[in-house]
């Protein structure tokens, strides 16, 4: 088949194709009609007016020529049939106006909307009829299930066959999957997302739920001394030590051992940010050094004169990278590895900088508790009391410092709520509840008014050494070595985590912290540092 | 002939003359425009019927006039209750024209239009049993007893989700 004009030789633009089977461009053929009417090609003769533009030749050249077409041949596509159905049938009502129009819409430059009556002769019986839910294109239904729950997606099936083939539609479970968990193996079930997404919900259930033989644990081993920090993303974990190394783990891994090991700090890791492509760590040496993950090669390193004992990243600003000594905190921009801004000006010792989640930067120290605006760099937005614990929801900070629990407006620096708890050792919050521990109990606290919903029976007193909340959950760290996880809604106990004994054996090191130091989890997995090494309660079974 | 406006064609061969920053509120508009560059002739839209083109323009133009400043940033997409009452009205149709204007709004790329009539079907979805979407929608069930039973068994799976 031809796709070129016998008068410009090009591609055809809006072909019209006359009666002796001959097409053209619109415009071509519109200027040798001028002159003749004769077929450029045969010398036919033709009749003006002259036939409207070729849609399906049209539709081939807009194809040919990149556009994004809809097909409309009926057997190329059967989620389109129905539309096509459709358009047929409005053109063919439309075909007798369009003569009287062609001639009007040429000399017309106003903008013209002319109202059309609806087809009102649309039997309502006859299905398939006009463009209907069962003929929208895939992206289509990924927009609209978006916004539907699973459950009632799942129900969805039930209601037709034709029905059923939209909802088990692979885009469809890819983006619910991709909702619920940035990480999955899709690979391992063939790219079937739908089976891929069920495999994870079990497991997420086991996870909040957490009967025997429902997880699988796997020990990390590796350090010679305490695990002080670590991170992870997917399946890549960090870990810094004591001894002065990092380690990146594959957490897929059965044996549990590291894929590098990261050598050059020359004191102990004391804090780690781990990125898709970098690992950042601070150490007591005074270094904060960027490492490629792939390599374990320093892409670059800062200095501070003292130990570095936090580092953040700045939420929104690709790369702005704070490091906290006791008496210092700086900015950096990793990429061009300038120093952007010191915060000298904070007097007392500093305990902790971070960065809020609006990106306003928070430095807690011996004296205060400053909230810095970035963009006036002379005085801190907020000066608050100094916190021994803190956290920091998207609008409140709630910290805790001598026997009193305060709840601070972080847009208007406003004290809301104070109240009175003794000796609290942890403390999380979420825009709804707030967790606390203290040496004898976990409870948690209503965010609004700071007053206990409720207190978790902490069956043997051991203290706890770490705490964190969900939606759903709140999960601690306990001196007894184990993880033990409540119903956030009820303070049930849900289940425990067991982390083996607490006796050193000879060759391990002496624990930072008796039992589960630190916990961290994602939404299938659970992981404890148990002094030197990891353990991950992994529910995910597949 | 001032370059302000530009002609769209649609599938009947209607022309429209409309402001070039209206229809460049579509993104396939703008790119065919930015593709061809100064040139009187019509743009064809052949996915879109005159009835839906003038809907589109129509809806368009409003946003134009009243455009709303809303931050994308922090869009929730799980909420629907967040229509415009403009929106809302504009999406009150008959159910073929909704769908057709989900088509036209897809095609033509227009982001907001497309948002607000997928949000409006998924209103129409949401919360609903299988048989009343049946009803909505005007879907026969061609499904066996056994057949149902199966699909239930199969879904045992997420009976236990968001408890």
């Amino acid at each position: 088949m031809d796709y070129n004009c016998w008068v410009c030789y090009d591609f055809f633009t809006e072909p019209i194709t006359l009666h002796c089977e001959h097409s053209f461009c619109k415009k071509c053929i519109e200027k040798s009609s001028l002159i003749e009417t004769l077929c450029p090609f045969c010398r036919a003769e033709y009749q003006l007016p002259l036939p409207p533009i070729n849609k399906t030749l049209n539709k081939r050249m807009l194809k040919l020529k990149g556009f994004d077409v809809v097909d409309t041949d009926p057997e190329d596509n059967s989620n389109n049939n129905n539309n096509n159905n459709n358009n047929n049938n409005n053109n063919n009502n439309n075909n007798n106006n369009d003569q009287n129009n062609n001639d009007q819409n040429n000399n017309q430059n106003d903008i013209e909307i002319k109202p059309i009556p609806m087809d009102t002769s649309r039997d309502e019986n006859i299905r398939y009829i006009g463009a209907n839910i069962l003929g929208m294109p895939r992206e289509i239904y990924v927009l609209i299930f978006n916004n539907i729950p699973v459950k009632q997606l799942v129900e969805m099936q039930r209601i037709s066959k034709a029905f059923q083939k939209i909802v088990n539609d692979n885009w469809v479970w890819k983006t619910k999957l991709h909702q619920y968990s940035q990480f999955s193996n899709p690979d391992k079930f063939n790219y079937d997302y739908r089976k891929c997404f069920i495999a994870y919900s079990k497991s997420e259930n086991n996870t909040n739920k957490g009967a025997a033989g429902q997880f699988k644990m796997t020990a990390f081993r590796g350090h010679t001394q305490p695990i002080t920090c670590f991170d992870h993303i997917g399946n890549i974990m960090t870990t810094g030590s004591i001894d002065n190394t990092i380690r990146i783990w594959d957490m897929n891994s059965k044996k549990g051992d590291s894929l590098l090991t990261l050598n050059g700090h020359s004191e102990s890791i004391t804090c780690l940010k781990q990125t898709q492509l970098n690992i950042t760590s601070g150490s007591q040496d005074g270094n904060i050094n960027v490492w490629d993950i792939e390599s374990g090669e320093v892409v670059s390193n800062f200095t501070h004169p003292s130990g570095i004992h936090s580092i953040a990243y700045h939420p929104f600003y690709e790369g702005k990278m704070i490091g906290a000594s006791p008496d210092l905190v700086n900015m950096w921009d990793v990429k061009s590895k300038i120093k952007v801004q010191s915060f000298t000006r904070t007097p007392g010792f500093v305990r902790k900088a971070q960065f809020d989640p609006s990106g306003k930067l928070m430095i807690n120290t011996d004296q205060h508790f400053d909230v810095w605006d970035l963009r006036s760099p002379l005085h801190p937005l907020h000066r608050f009391n100094s916190a021994s614990v803190y956290d920091v929801t998207p609008t409140h900070l709630y910290t805790w410092n001598t026997g009193i629990l305060r709840k601070l407006n972080l847009v208007t620096g406003a004290s809301e709520l104070t109240t009175t708890i003794l000796n609290v050792t942890n403390l999380k919050a979420t825009s709804n509840d707030i967790a606390i521990s203290t040496p004898q109990s976990v409870s948690i606290l209503d965010a609004k008014s700071l007053t206990p919903k409720h207190s978790i029976s902490n069956t043997n007193s051991m203290a706890i050494n770490n705490l964190l909340i969900d939606d759903r959950k709140v999960i601690t760290a306990s001196q007894d070595n184990s993880i033990k996880v409540y119903d956030k809604n009820t303070g049930a106990k849900l289940y425990a985590l067991l982390g083996g004994s607490n006796i050193v054996r000879s060759g391990e090191p002496t624990p930072l912290v008796q039992g589960c130091k630190e916990v961290r989890f994602d939404r299938t997995r659970v992981f404890g540092v148990f002094n030197h090494l990891i353990r991950i309660y992994n529910f995910r079974l597949e | 002939m001032s370059m302000s406006t530009v002609k769209l064609e649609s599938s009947d061969e209607k022309i429209y003359e409309v402001e070039r920053d209206i229809a460049c509120m579509s993104v396939t508009i703008k790119n065919m425009l930015e593709d061809i560059g100064d040139s009187d002739a019509p743009i064809p839209l052949p996915n879109v019927t005159s009835t839906i083109l003038e809907k589109v323009l129509e809806y368009c133009k409003h946003h134009h006039e009243h455009p709303s400043p809303q931050p994308e940033d922090k869009k929730d997409e799980k909420r629907l209750d967040d229509i415009p009452p403009y929106d809302r009205d504009f999406c009150k149709v008959d159910q073929p024209t909704l769908f057709e204007l989900i088509l036209a709004a897809n095609y033509l790329d227009i982001k907001a239009l497309l948002d607000v009539t997928c949000k409006t079907v998924a209103n129409m979805i949401r919360g609903k049993t299988p048989e009343e979407i049946r009803k909505i929608f005007n879907i026969k069930n061609d499904f066996t007893p056994d057949e149902e039973e199966q699909i239930r068994k199969e879904n045992e799976w997420c009976e236990d989700k968001g408890n």
